[in-house]
């Protein structure tokens, strides 16, 4: 399949073309949702010797599904794991109102649960050292963060290294059980700071 | 252009037992991303399961299915659900996810590998996050496979009591762009 759409062979193209698409065609095929990719990167940032990045400007009135990749989260302070909050309609939620569970395993064996119905974060990684390749790497999904009357949701994979360059999965996921807007993610570390690469995209809808 | 590629939205609006997504899987594409939005229910508990529909439309409900997965809360201790020779992915036990009564509802994301193809298995992972009555929120990491070496055209979620309605929700399906 050719690279880019040429007016032949493309997937669910309803719209019969000679490959040049008018302004009108955009206009009614971006309206079914068949014209262009469907991941929009709505920011990356890319980040050192900071204890927070916030992501201020979401488009949470655009998406109702939102992907998060952070690569090479390494933390300043041995033992520190990259965590999230939310922001409701511009309001940092730091209560102890969260709750998640994930499952963890590392490579020498052990496995456990890491749970609770009442902290004030949610894991975007699993704890790190601040060796050479001791570094967190994950990907999560976020549900209905701009829908006011639903509470939002998050998945969570993790990749990681420990303080003694073990590796570690961590997979789950968790809830704000807040019916209200979120517009804002926070990723911190409680001490010390941090780098990493963030990227947030939408996951494109009609 | 990204590598992502909108094939099929479909919303819930009404109180149905269950929706098929047809028409999705073709020789397009190998890989598949679904994901699950907001899906909740009329009662206070129910789990969402599916099945494949294949190139003759119908909805395969022979015993061919193989699951597994991990159930996770906050309060609850994890559990390891799974099963051989089963007419759908997950049965009494969700495939999909749990879901409650709205506001409380369910999301997820699926990859579907091979499903058009007639000489593989279709197999399936799956993760999600929601939130049941109590509350208490649960997630999920599933895997599954339908035994059958056919091809695959769409699929079919459901509520596995037949007198359980889904009430919201939102499926949209994309292919994972192939270049050859």
């Amino acid at each position: 399949m050719p690279f880019g759409y040429t007016g032949q062979n493309q997937p669910k193209q309803t719209v019969s073309n000679s490959g040049v698409f008018s302004i009108t065609d955009v206009d009614e095929l971006q309206s079914q949702g068949k014209l262009g990719g469907s991941l929009e990167l709505i920011a990356e940032q890319t980040v050192s010797g900071v204890s927070a990045v916030n992501f201020t400007s979401i488009k949470e009135n655009v998406y109702d599904v939102h992907f998060l990749t952070t690569t090479n989260f390494n933390p300043s302070d041995d033992d520190r794991g990259l965590y999230i909050r939310f922001y409701e309609n511009g309001v940092e939620e730091s209560g102890n109102v969260y709750q998640y569970a994930y499952q963890y395993g590392i490579a020498t064996g052990t496995f456990g649960e890491s749970k609770t119905t009442g902290l004030d974060f949610l894991h975007c990684t699993f704890n790190s050292g601040i060796g050479t390749n001791e570094v967190a790497n994950s990907y999560n999904y976020f549900y209905n963060l701009g829908n006011n009357v639903k509470y939002s949701f998050q998945t969570m994979h993790n990749m990681n290294t420990n303080t003694s360059t073990q590796g570690i999965f961590a997979f789950g996921g968790g809830v704000l059980p807040q019916a209200s807007v979120v517009d804002q993610i926070k990723l911190y570390v409680t001490s010390g700071t941090f780098s990493a690469t963030a990227k947030l995209y939408g996951v494109k809808q009609i | 252009m990204s590598n992502l590629r909108l094939i099929n939205e479909t919303e819930i609006t009404s109180a149905v037992n269950g929706v098929s997504i047809t028409d999705v899987f073709s020789s397009d594409f190998d890989i598949y991303k679904v994901t699950f939005n907001d899906l909740s229910n009329d009662t206070t508990s129910a789990n969402i399961v599916l099945r494949f529909i294949n190139s003759s439309g119908s909805i395969v409900t022979a015993s061919n299915y193989n699951w597994a997965f991990m159930d996770m809360g906050g309060s609850i201790t994890f559990g390891e659900y799974r099963a051989t020779n089963s007419a759908s992915l997950g049965n009494t036990d969700a495939w999909v996810v749990s879901t409650a009564v709205d506001p409380y509802s369910s999301s997820a994301v699926m990859y579907v590998y091979n499903p058009f193809s007639s000489s593989s298995y279709s197999f399936a992972n799956l993760q999600s996050s929601g939130m049941i009555a109590g509350p208490q929120s649960r997630t999920r990491k599933a895997i599954g496979v339908l035994k059958q070496t056919a091809s695959m055209t769409g699929f079919h979620i459901y509520q596995s009591t037949s007198s359980i309605n889904i009430t919201t929700g939102t499926i949209r399906t994309y292919g994972l762009r192939v270049d050859s």
